[in-house]
């Protein structure tokens, strides 16, 4: 195992995972010091909140339920939810619902640990005074990985901190719902993408490499029963909230970078481009790191695919497995297979290219444009 | 302001009255077990005298707690673990995970293994109080459920299974 002279790693993220789950909430909240949560919830289905509440029962611990913040709350809206946290007396906070809900939940924490004035100050990158309140997450959908990310946005507020993270992620299948068409899919993508760049990564480390390698384990092994979605949601979310943790300890890779600008630039969603970017992007980096991309397809391809795969062979199976498994989780909603048949003009990739770019040894203008060119191509 | 509402926490009555007689019942077998089998006698020898341990379900109960007296006799102590020095205490973590564990859908293996159970004390003591358990559930219960409940079902002859089920049953119900 390879390790670098210099890495560190941070996840404060437990999760509590399964069948009945939610009824380990008011242990891990005593175990925080907490005895009563403010509850922001989501947009819910029938059920979800009496499922929740009643996860409570015979724990002696009151909960306070807020339901349907905005998905963009504004400063008022955060001092409303602050005074409602202060005169309520809570000491916790849970997110029960997606990502606007947990982003949410994580700007309050801000507020509620100082005062409202520390949101302002901040955001845009500026670093978060101290440890935060406890914070739980409970995904009602499986999100988008950036629920226990240590990242935020607030309208046009960015935030980033570890300190954002929460402490406790319960997944419980009896919450969980798959959400909008396509939206699984589309997540599950952009956790892959999360993982595969980690793995392929030059400031890979050994903790990254395990926590990426569940992702991909997880979401290459459900994939085949993408058909029966209920069957995958709680894989999914497991995937999903370890993403997160990979994406809080590793430099955002080319393929994530050349999505958001191209998606910036031209008509395509994000998640489309990254689709078609992913593959390409993974055999650009397996040249670079041949020996990571021949690891990276142990968890990808399962065992038998990669003994049965000869050592030399392996960095290039890579990227038409990843085109394989990007096929499947897309399901009917299949990407297109080159950003030329997304109907992408061939102008626009100098500019996304010239976007995306960063310094301090990341990903090149020419880099960029070489694997942009190679997914406009559509090939391999 | 949007939508709010403080939310008390329910109750579990008869849940909570289940866990309470399988936890009253199981105490009391425990020291009737030990006099009329060998093993369990050997297991309760290797505790340290006065040694005491407690089953019970988190955040406020029922628990059983079952000692080791002056003489080498396990006794049952009650219900009640406050104010007692506890030197082993097994938790379940919530009501919901001990209605599993006593409704047989889960053994005492799985349940540790799915981090249901908090063990406050030390692990060998632990692992000595769960072969008790589980010799016990052999005796208390049926083969078809005793299998749900235990690890491996021991493969005992029939008359000792039965004629130790029914002096545990008499014993636990007349307290002798």
């Amino acid at each position: 195992m390879n390790v670098p002279d210099l890495f560190s790693f941070q996840s404060p993220v437990k999760i509590d995972s399964g069948w009945r789950a939610l009824e380990n909430i008011p242990l891990e909240l005593a175990g925080s010091g907490a005895r009563k949560p403010l509850v922001l919830c989501g947009p819910q289905r029938d059920g979800t909140m009496e499922t929740f509440t009643a996860a409570f029962a015979d724990s002696g611990t009151a909960v306070v339920l807020y339901e349907g913040p905005p998905a963009d709350p504004d400063p008022a809206v955060l001092r409303e939810l602050w005074n409602l946290y202060r005169d309520r007396g809570c000491d916790a906070i849970i997110a029960l619902g997606g990502r606007a809900t947990a982003d949410a939940a994580k700007v309050l924490n801000i507020a509620v640990s100082g005062r409202p004035e520390d949101v302002e100050r901040a955001a845009g990158g500026k670093s978060v005074a101290g440890p935060l309140r406890p914070f739980f997450y409970c995904p009602t959908t499986p999100g988008d990985g950036r629920e226990t990310s240590c990242f935020a946005r607030l309208g046009k507020w960015n935030f980033s901190s570890p300190s954002l993270m929460p402490n406790l992620a319960v997944i419980d299948p009896r919450l969980l719902r798959e959400g909008p068409s396509g939206a699984l899919g589309a997540a599950l993508v952009s956790a892959l993408a999360t993982a595969v760049e980690a793995c392929l990564a030059p400031a890979r480390n050994p903790l990254s490499d395990v926590y990426a390698g569940v992702v991909i384990r997880l979401v290459a092994e459900n994939a085949c029963a993408a058909k029966k979605r209920t069957l995958v949601l709680a894989p999914a979310a497991n995937a999903l909230c370890l993403s997160g943790v990979v994406l809080s300890n590793t430099a955002r890779g080319p393929a994530s970078r050349l999505a958001v600008a191209l998606s910036a630039k031209a008509p395509i969603r994000e998640a489309a481009a990254m689709a078609v970017l992913l593959p390409h992007a993974a055999a650009f980096l397996a040249g670079k790191h041949p020996a990571a991309a021949a690891e990276l397809l142990l968890p990808l391809a399962g065992a038998d695919a990669f003994t049965g795969t000869p050592p030399g062979e392996r960095p290039a199976e890579v990227a038409p497995r990843l085109r394989s498994l990007i096929l499947a989780l897309a399901g009917a909603d299949a990407p297109p297979a080159s950003l030329d048949a997304a109907g992408l003009s061939k102008e626009t990739l100098p500019e996304a290219a010239r976007l995306a770019a960063c310094g301090d040894g990341g990903l090149s203008e020419a880099d960029g444009l070489a694997i942009l060119s190679l997914a406009w191509k559509g090939t391999p | 302001m949007g939508n709010f509402r403080q939310v008390e926490p329910g109750r579990k009555p008869f849940k909570r009255a289940y866990l309470a007689v399988m936890l009253w019942f199981v105490g009391r077998s425990i020291p009737i077990a030990a006099k009329i089998d060998p093993a369990i006698a050997k297991e309760i020898a290797g505790l340290p005298e006065g040694f005491t341990f407690s089953l019970g379900v988190l955040p406020a109960g029922p628990a059983m707690i079952v000692g080791k007296d002056a003489s080498g006799r396990a006794r049952y102590l009650g219900l009640r673990p406050e104010g007692r020095k506890i030197d082993l205490s097994l938790k379940i973590r919530n009501i919901e995970a001990a209605i599993g564990m006593f409704t047989f859908r889960e053994g005492t293996a799985v349940a540790t293994a799915r981090n249901r159970l908090i063990v406050d004390g030390e692990v060998p003591h632990a692992c000595v109080v769960v072969r008790i358990l589980d010799a016990v559930e052999v005796y208390l219960l049926f083969k078809v459920i005793a299998r749900l409940a235990v690890k491996r079902y021991p493969d005992w002859p029939m008359g000792r299974i039965l004629w130790g089920r029914f002096r545990i049953y008499l014993g636990a119900v007349l307290g002798f």
